[in-house]
């Protein structure tokens, strides 16, 4: 991989994520590389299902019990994914946070908001209660919460979800983390919200040189906070760049009708844009390329080989048969 | 809080006088009375008795005499021990009700939350089975089968404790009683708590607590306990009463003279007032113990406010 450098913060390689389950094995996650330098944001961009949230469970040691992790994610030089238990507690929160998805239920609803974000501090800060209550105080402060001090006694129930998130934002950066997970954290928020928490997001991570990997199904979120790109599909990645790229120069089918199905109000199009089809079983994958039943380029070794993702211009990669241009012979 | 509980109290009153009532008629017009089961009397002195008892008036009669002691706050004469009041044998056997029932409380609460948070956490494993299979034996042994058991291996076997008696509630007299009380309880407070571990433990907030670093142990006792414990709590209330009001497989085992000796002679014996009595009694406490359950529930969760 000629992305990887010793200057990255963080390393993945080979990572393959799979679960055992009644009906067979599923490999949620399959062989995903792709470094992370410091202070800069990544966008993991899927559909439901394509393993873009158990990457991120993945690398925090999240996953269910019956999640089997194969591969690296060397975090300064440091493979977490082989940490034991009591070591990836001192990383969690510390060195690399999370934001979670549904800020309704990622708070514990029978705790004070204020203790729900001291208890980071006094557990990896070593802070003593008055300490800790100031520094959250601030930190909630530092994310546009309004009255902070006074919404530190209150409880989970009492705040609205943009509120909610903006708390789990304030948790997730308590300890200035060096890499922070963002696992759809505007999917459940109105869009007006959604815009605030982005707005806030962009500016925390310049406030605190915070590396970022933003998982979304939202392309506009990408568009506005993230350096590089991968699409995933079915547990692979199909198009890994600068975010320039992807966006003004997609190369993937698939990428290219993500981009194609975002509504847009200034054509007159009446039918929306859509990718037919639905995302493979993953227990039951197509050998060959697995986004070819969807694909309109598909040929017949697409459905016999998977496309190898290689390296096509400088820093952008994709796995697909089709030519940049169109099919060769 | 205090609106609360003064509405509560006065929900009560309506709910205990429908069960007075209820109760009252239904033991009345129920065939026999208390001086039928035995040798005849002489007419003359059944007459004689029906009369100091206004038996021998109309039933609603009788029912406003009742309700007129109730409210001086006198149950009545019993009409079998003689020399009695229902307030004296309340007083006596439901201080040994009591102790035996506070005990098993406690035992099982505390044996009951730690094995099912136990099994929760080792889900599937053999400490899981193990625990649910004693819990499952817990609830199908009978605590009537149970007892038997406890004395002949306890008493019989090995002559470790006395067979029966109350001795004032001297530890040796209480063990075996809080044994066969609290078996099922430990059983059934198990199986809920490692149900709603489970369940908790699997719950969003708790891979949050995850994320931030927290040890295990303070992940459980910190973040899911509160929430785990509220199926235990409703379930608490019910069973604390049928607890304290004693089982009267226990009673008649091991001699003890607790409460519910008297629930079972007073039927037999058409006893009225200790009918009535006993069945004030409890019904006094499901009200008391549902409005602690519902206080408790306040306190644990911070979305329930009175």
């Amino acid at each position: 991989m000629s992305l990887l450098s010793t200057e990255n913060l963080l390393e993945v390689e080979n990572l393959r994520v799979s679960f055992g389950t009644p009906d067979g094995f599923v490999t949620a996650v399959n062989d995903l590389n792709f470094t992370l330098g410091q202070g800069e944001t990544l966008g993991i961009v899927g559909e439901s299902g394509s393993g873009k949230s158990q990457t991120a469970f993945a690398l925090m040691g999240l996953l269910a019990n019956n999640g089997v992790i194969k591969g690296e994610a060397r975090f300064e030089g440091r493979n977490i994914l082989s940490l034991h238990e009591k070591e990836m507690n001192r990383i969690r929160s510390k060195e690399i946070a999370m934001i979670f998805q549904d800020p309704m239920t990622s708070l514990n609803p029978y705790m004070k908001v204020g203790k729900q974000l001291m208890e980071v501090l006094m557990l990896h800060k070593g802070m003593n209660k008055a300490e800790a209550f100031e520094a959250s105080v601030k930190m909630l402060d530092a994310v546009k919460m309004p009255e902070a001090r006074k919404r530190m006694n209150m409880y989970p129930h009492e705040f609205s979800g943009g509120m909610r998130q903006r708390v789990m934002i304030a948790m997730a950066l308590l300890c200035q983390p060096k890499l922070l997970i963002a696992d759809e954290p505007t999917t459940a928020l109105d869009v007006t919200v959604q815009a605030q928490i982005l707005t806030l997001l962009n500016e925390l991570k310049d406030d605190f040189n915070t590396s970022i990997i933003m998982i979304t199904h939202d392309l506009g979120v990408v568009a506005g906070l993230c350096d590089k790109v991968l699409v995933m599909y079915a547990g692979q990645t199909m198009e890994y760049g600068s975010a320039e790229d992807v966006f003004y120069r997609p190369t993937h089918p698939y990428t290219q009708g993500l981009l194609q199905a975002i509504p847009r109000l200034d054509t007159d199009a009446g039918i929306l844009s859509t990718i037919p089809g639905n995302p493979p079983n993953l227990l039951n994958l197509p050998p060959g390329c697995p986004f070819q039943t969807r694909c309109e380029y598909a040929k017949d070794r697409c459905v016999e080989n998977i496309p190898p993702l290689e390296e096509f211009a400088s820093g952008q990669l994709r796995a697909c048969h089709k030519s940049v241009d169109g099919w060769v012979a | 809080m205090l609106t609360f509980i003064s509405k509560r109290v006065l929900e009560a009153i309506p709910t205990l006088l429908i069960l007075i009532t209820v109760s009252f008629f239904l033991m009345h017009y129920a065939p026999g009375s208390p001086f039928s089961s035995e040798r005849t009397l002489p007419p003359e002195v059944l007459a004689n008795i029906n009369a100091k008892y206004h038996l021998d008036e109309p039933v609603i009669n009788q029912y406003f005499y009742y309700l007129g002691g109730l409210l001086q706050g006198d149950l009545g004469p019993s009409f079998r021990y003689k020399d009695f009041s229902i307030n004296e044998l309340i007083a006596q056997s439901f201080p040994v009700s009591a102790e035996i029932g506070i005990w098993s409380f406690l035992v099982a609460l505390l044996i009951g939350v730690s094995c099912g948070i136990l099994a929760a956490l080792r889900q599937n494993s053999w400490l899981d089975y193990g625990i649910m299979s004693f819990a499952n034996l817990g609830i199908v042994l009978p605590n009537f089968v149970l007892a038997p058991l406890c004395i002949l291996f306890f008493s019989i076997y090995n002559q470790w404790l006395p067979p029966g008696g109350w001795n004032g509630g001297a530890w040796p007299y209480l063990i075996m009683p809080v044994i066969a009380m609290s078996t099922s309880y430990i059983a059934q407070i198990a199986r809920i708590t490692r149900g709603s571990m489970i369940e908790t433990m699997h719950s969003n907030f708790i891979r949050t607590a995850r994320a931030k670093g927290l040890p295990k142990y303070r992940i459980v006792l910190q973040h899911a306990l509160r929430p785990a414990m509220l199926p235990v709590v409703s379930y608490l209330g019910p069973a604390f009463v049928g607890i304290v009001t004693g089982s009267v497989i226990v009673d008649v085992y091991f001699g003890t003279g607790g409460i519910g000796q008297h629930f079972i002679n007073g039927a037999l014996n058409r006893d009225y007032s200790l009918v009535m009595g006993v069945t004030i009694l409890i019904g006094t406490l499901t009200i008391v113990f549902n409005a602690i359950v519902d206080i408790l529930y306040a306190v644990i969760d911070p979305k329930i406010r009175y």
